[in-house]
This record gives structure tokens, sequence and C-alpha cells, in this order.
């Protein structure tokens, strides 16, 4: 019997041939990156009682750290945070440590560092974004990370799979990000719970890196264990341009299923026909068709986060803004989801674009996406490309958080409410 | 660091929640952002807990209480907050129709209870006493005197649980190899 992606990778990295949905199995990881809650790492080992906090870390070069969700420090707690770090950093000996200049942990992950075919943890939840580069990532807390930082392995659940078919083309108007909300629409957010996903099919196939990071990231927010997509073209061409790490490049192990491997469910998406999707407060599945809300009036517009602050992302908006402006009495913030991406939308004049257009542009991090920047007062009203819309994420309980596609916030901020893409693309 | 006490029998009064309750709502973002892991960020996280929903919820919960909870409790962030705010806050167990993956694997990592039931939610109502018996695996409503399985937890994750938490299984095991001489020159 053959085995899924998940399956393939649980067998190899706990040196088993053959391994089973629901087997434990104890699996030596590939990779780990940590962003700045390494520091409760450390901690919670020393107030374990390990003197000293980690004895050890397995593997240098497999291990990174990344002060990333908010720089530069919005405040002394966190500067103070960062400035332990730093030591910390320094104390274990890290060989990948990276301070002043990144972005979103996951976008950095797929740039630089994660290769296909590993098994690697990240300490956060939407490390499943990495499955865009065939990459088998997710999400851990510090407690187990500090466990496998010493030791390189860690217990697992060998997750069931589901495959999800992708058949026909998005509307131009539509990207990676309303099909992830169309899935949780009609699948809810327990669709995937402890299961691993499998995006297929010639609908995924047509999609770009960012566009696979954008759903592979929502994987999560389906209650997935890991979001994955297979191993071609687009994949190679897209690691053909990696400048970082290329020392442990040739260790990439491209991981296909099995034509004869077994899925618990099997879904298929119709591109061809699908309507732009906004999720409303207070959850992602909360879904709806945008011509269900269009004409809600809105304060603010967000695009950005790990799913939805790429360069395609960014291009989207531009497509649509460029020449315009933002309606009177909205906000549109833009936050680029590395400086890589900030440099490539730069190069191209995206920047220039946005701020003619009355955009703001943020530096690179985590910020908008839990409302550390662009807070919101009650009452206001946000449409966003962020991950979440859940009560209070972005300030007050009382604001009300819509999550869309970048082009239908573009389009939203264009009309002061919300609005479909497609009459504008 | 927090543990959970390890009791395999929990007697407790209920607080009901609905589905979905994610980690924002548990742990908002604003208090977790900013935290060094010490009191005061403990004491910030406890109070804070469930606030958009429930405000001043951490004075009117008492040691040994029992969280019940729909579909899909704890979906959201990695953040362990969450796990560790529901301890702080006096709860010996969390019991849900189904629980996220990651909220699932944080419980088990800082030894705290979290088990799924199936129906709990139409079996069980705010105030009522319930008896959580993890030697026999079953529950029991002492107010209304339903009685229902619980699906064992697997043998490791009850002896991560039993250990204190997954740090306890790493400490134990430095200690086991300090002694054979590994870690010797580290740090």
């Amino acid at each position: 019997m053959g085995m899924t992606i998940a399956e393939k990778v649980m067998a190899r990295a706990s040196g088993k041939e053959v391994v089973h949905p629901g087997q434990y199995v104890d699996a030596r990881i590939d990779r780990i990156i940590a962003d700045e809650e390494f520091y409760r790492i450390h901690t919670a080992a020393e107030a374990a009682g390990i003197a000293g906090g980690l004895p050890d870390i397995w593997d240098r070069d497999r291990f990174h750290l990344i002060l990333e969700h908010f720089q530069p420090a919005l405040n002394v707690t966190q500067a103070l945070r960062q400035q332990k770090m730093r030591e910390v950093a320094k104390r274990y000996g890290l060989t990948h440590f990276r301070d002043a200049v990144c972005g979103v942990i996951h976008r950095i992950a797929i740039e630089d560092y994660v290769l296909p075919g590993e098994l690697a943890l990240g300490s956060d939840s939407h490390s499943v974004a990495w499955g865009a580069v065939n990459c088998v990532g997710t999400g851990m807390g510090e407690h187990e990370l500090a466990y496998a930082l010493v030791y390189g392995t860690l217990w697992f659940k060998v997750p069931e799979t589901i495959k999800v078919v992708l058949s026909g083309r998005l509307h131009a108007a539509l990207s990676g990000k309303d099909v992830a909300l169309y899935l949780a629409g009609q699948h809810t957010t327990a669709f995937a719970l402890y299961k691993a996903i499998e995006f297929t099919g010639p609908g995924a196939s047509a999609l770009s890196i960012d566009g696979r990071i954008s759903l592979a990231a929502h994987a999560v927010e389906l209650g997935g264990k890991f979001g994955l997509f297979g191993y071609d073209d687009t994949t190679a061409g897209f690691l053909a341009d990696r400048t970082a790490m290329l020392h442990q490049k040739h260790l990439a192990q491209p991981v296909a299923p099995d034509p004869d491997a077994v899925y618990c469910q099997e879904v298929r998406v119709d591109l061809d026909g699908l309507e732009p999707q906004v999720a409303r407060p207070h959850n992602f599945d909360n879904v709806v068709p945008v011509s269900r809300i269009a004409g809600i009036p809105i304060h603010q517009a967000q695009v950005g986060s790990c799913a939805n602050g790429n360069l395609e992302d960014i291009a989207t908006v531009v497509r649509l803004v460029k020449g315009k402006r933002v309606a009177q009495g909205v906000r549109l913030l833009v936050q680029p989801a590395s400086w890589a991406v900030y440099r490539a939308s730069l190069e191209r004049g995206f920047i220039g674009d946005l701020l003619d257009a009355g955009a703001q542009v943020l530096s690179p991090g985590c910020h908008l996406c839990i409302g550390m920047q662009g807070a919101l007062a009650g009452g206001d009203v946000c449409i966003t490309s962020t991950t979440r819309n859940f009560r209070g994420r972005m300030g007050s309980a009382d604001a009300q958080i819509y999550l869309a596609s970048p082009a239908t916030v573009a389009a939203s901020a264009l009309a002061g409410v919300i609005a479909d893409p497609r009459e504008v693309v | 660091m927090i543990h959970a006490q390890r009791s395999r029998v929990l007697v407790g009064r209920v607080w009901k929640f609905g589905d979905n309750i994610d980690t924002d709502v548990i742990t908002p973002a604003d208090t977790t952002c900013f935290g060094l892991g010490d009191a005061e960020e403990i004491r910030i996280l406890k109070e804070n807990a469930f606030r958009s929903i429930r405000p001043g919820f951490y004075r009117l919960v008492r040691p040994g209480d029992m969280l019940v909870a729909g579909r899909n409790f704890g979906l959201g962030s990695h953040r362990e907050q969450a796990n560790t705010a529901l301890v702080s806050l006096g709860f010996s167990v969390v019991i849900a129709e189904s629980i996220a993956r990651i909220f699932f694997r944080n419980s088990v990592a800082i030894g705290f209870h979290a088990i799924q039931v199936p129906g709990i939610t139409t079996n069980v109502e705010e105030g009522d006493e319930l008896r959580v018996d993890l030697e026999r695996w079953r529950l029991q409503n002492l107010t209304n005197g339903k009685e229902t399985a619980i699906e064992p937890y697997s043998e490791l994750v009850q002896r991560i649980i039993e250990s204190g938490g997954i740090v306890e299984v790493l400490k134990a095991r430095i200690e086991a190899d300090r002694k054979q001489g590994k870690f010797a020159t580290r740090i």
C-alpha cells in the first residue's frame, strides 16, 4: 500500500520502511526555526531546574533563530526581551542567528532555509506555510522545541491525509486566499483536525509559490497539521534563486505521494466558478461570497502577514490601486512579509504606486496580523488579508474584522465599502 | 514554569464555553507579545484570560474547576501561554468536543489534562459537578447522574503528562546522559 507525502516523510524521519496513520513515531527533525519565543525555550529549561538551560543544541547548522515578529521593538519590555535573546544566542553559540533585518519568520524560512522533503518545526502556528515548497513543516510550542533542540527528535502521531484537488483556473482577481476561505466555509476550521492536507491537481500546479504559501499557511486555519504541495518546476525555479544556506541545498529530497497512497478524504474544488470569499467576524469559517456582504462600510484595509504579504499580493494591490486614490476615511496599510519582498516591491515601483494611492507602507513583520500596529478601536471595521479575525485579535473586542484576499481588500479600500474585486480587475 | 497537578481522579465545577474558542480569546495578543516569562507576565495573562467574552473571569474561577467547551477548542496561535493561563486560573482539565492540535500538544507538553469527549456539551451544563476518572477512563456528571466513557490517552501521552510535562522528561534524560559523561564540554 502506498504512502502520502506526510507518511513518507514520517517513515524516513523515524527510520522505518512504512508507517500508518495513527502510529506513534519518534522522528528525527531536519530543521528547527524559532522566533522571539526561543527565550521561553531557554527559560522553561532553566525553570525546570536544568542548570544553564539547554545543555547543547543537537545541530547548530539546522537551527535558525530569528528576531522577527516585532522589529524594531515596540516597547521597553520587548526591547529587553530582544536584549536577553541576543545574550542567549551568544551563550548557545548559535551559528544562524538573524537579528535586525528580518521579516515574517515563514517568508524568511521559505526564502532562505527550508528544503523540500524536510521535517521541520517552527515556534509559530503558521509554520505549515513551508509546505508551499514541499517541506513538511508545522508549529510547536516552546516546551516541545526545548526537547527537540537538545536531542533532534520528537514524538509524532502519523496523521491521516486529506487530498484537496483543485481543478480549473482562478479568475485573475482571486488567489489562494479565496480557496482557503472557501474550504473553511464549506468544511469548517475543524476540517483537517490532526490531519495533513495535500493540495494537488491542475489548479494547485498553476499557483505561484506566493499563491501556494497563502493556501499552505492557512492549513492551520483548516485545523491541519501539515499543508503540503508537491515539488515541481515552480518549486525548483523558486529555489534556484536562493542565495542563503547554499551548502545545504543538495540535501533537498523532494517527496511525491505514491500513486496508490491512501487518503482519508478527497475534496474537489472547481476554481472556474469561484467567487471571491470573505470571512465575517469572528471566525475563519464564517465565510460568504463577497456579493452577499458587498457595501458594508470599512475604516481600515490591510494587506500583509505570512499568508499574504508576499510580492504577488503586493503586485495585486498595485494592479488595483495604481493611479487611483484610497477612499476618504479609509486607512490602507500594506506590510511586505520580508525585506526581500520590500526591496523587490521598491525595484518594481510598487512602493511609490502605493504611496501615490494614499496607502501606508510598514516595515516587514507580524505587527498588522495581531494589532501591534494599526490597532482597532471599538466600532472600527477592518477588511484584511492577514491570517485571523478572532474577536479582539487586532485590539478592541468590539472591532469587526473581515478576512479576504489582497484583491478584495484593495477593491474595498478604493470603494470605502466591502467590494468585489472582479469589478475593478 | 507552571505545572498542573497530576491526580488521576478529578472532581470539579464546570465553566462552559461554545465552539471555536480561540487562543486570542483565551490569552489576547497584547498580553502575550511582550512577556519575559516572569511572575508579572503570568499575572497579566491570568487577569486578561477570556476578557473579551467573560471580563473578570479570573475572579470567578476556583482551583479545581473544569473547563468544558465545544468543537476545536484552542484553535489559532501556537502560544503556550493559552495553556499556562488555564493552569494559572486554577483549571484542572479542559474537556471539549474536540481540541485543536497545537493546543493539545502544548497541554501534554506542560503536563495539563486536555481530553476530547464527543457529546460533552449536550450532557453538561455550566455549574455542574463532574468527576473525571483517568484510571477507569470514565466521566461522571455528579449533578445529573450521566456517565460517559473517555478515550484513554496513548501510552506515550500518558507518560509525558504524568512526568509533569516534556521538559521534565528532557531533564531526566539530560541527567542520565550527564552521568554517562555527555554534555560535559558544552556551555
